[in-house]
């Protein structure tokens, strides 16, 4: 599998648990993958409501990461 | 139906002003098909949370990807509805209590796919746009809104 790197932005009340608005990770090749390895370093984001977008597109199941990605965490919408 | 397929800005930093709206309004004298406007306004609330007064929003958003949806949503009213034209404005950065925050604008040619269109516009992109609001309040503490679905 070639190396990938995936860019995940954080959002809202999301970077204000993250404390960095933008993370660069290496041969990750699923969101699930990302996802456990986030919750790893930030806990609370077990506990906080969010939808995933992969290239602005949401998501609703783990997608596979064929090459480099951007991975969004959307804490609910509040425009308008 | 619109034939111009570009992903146009909406954002404007701070609040809409009456004039900026005023200017829309009269920068479409000019098209005389046009036979209704309707326009909506979302203005700031001074809401209560907790006893404490909202005294303005802070919005942010995944601007690139709020754009791309936008021009989804765009496409999708301008196939449902006989428009004429269509502009979308909604603020970033600070907006105090009674100040403006989004403008929908929608023309068409008989009244009632401007009303329809603007109406599905501004719930399509309550729903769907990752815009994000910091309520400030009086106690100079915040709270995150989340929008009613």
């Amino acid at each position: 599998m070639s190396s990938n790197q995936i860019k995940v932005l954080f959002f809202g009340q999301i970077a204000e648990y993250t404390l960095v608005n933008q993370l660069i990770l290496n041969d990750f090749y699923d969101t699930d993958a990302v996802i456990a390895h986030l919750n790893f370093i930030y806990p609370r984001l077990q506990d906080s409501p969010y939808q995933l977008a992969v290239d602005k597109e949401i998501i609703h199941e783990n997608t596979a990461f064929t090459a480099n990605h951007i991975l969004a965490l959307l804490p609910p919408y509040a425009g308008g | 139906m619109s034939t111009d397929h570009r992903v146009r800005n909406i954002f404007i930093q701070g609040p809409i002003s009456g004039a900026f709206i005023g200017g829309k309004i009269a920068a479409h004298a000019s098209k005389k098909n046009i036979g209704g406007h309707s326009i909506f306004l979302g203005q700031v609330r001074a809401d209560l949370k907790d006893g404490r007064e909202v005294t303005a929003i802070e919005y942010t958003a995944y601007e690139e990807m709020a754009l791309q949806k936008m021009h989804q949503i765009r496409q999708d009213i301008f196939a449902k509805y006989d428009l004429t034209c269509m502009h979308i404005y909604h603020s970033l950065g600070v907006v105090a209590v009674g100040e403006i925050s989004l403008f929908v604008f929608t023309s068409s040619v008989h009244r009632a796919p401007a009303i329809e269109g603007c109406q599905e516009t501004v719930e399509r992109l309550k729903k769907e746009l990752p815009v994000w609001g910091k309520e400030l309040l009086s106690d100079q503490s915040y709270v995150w809104k989340v929008n009613q679905v």
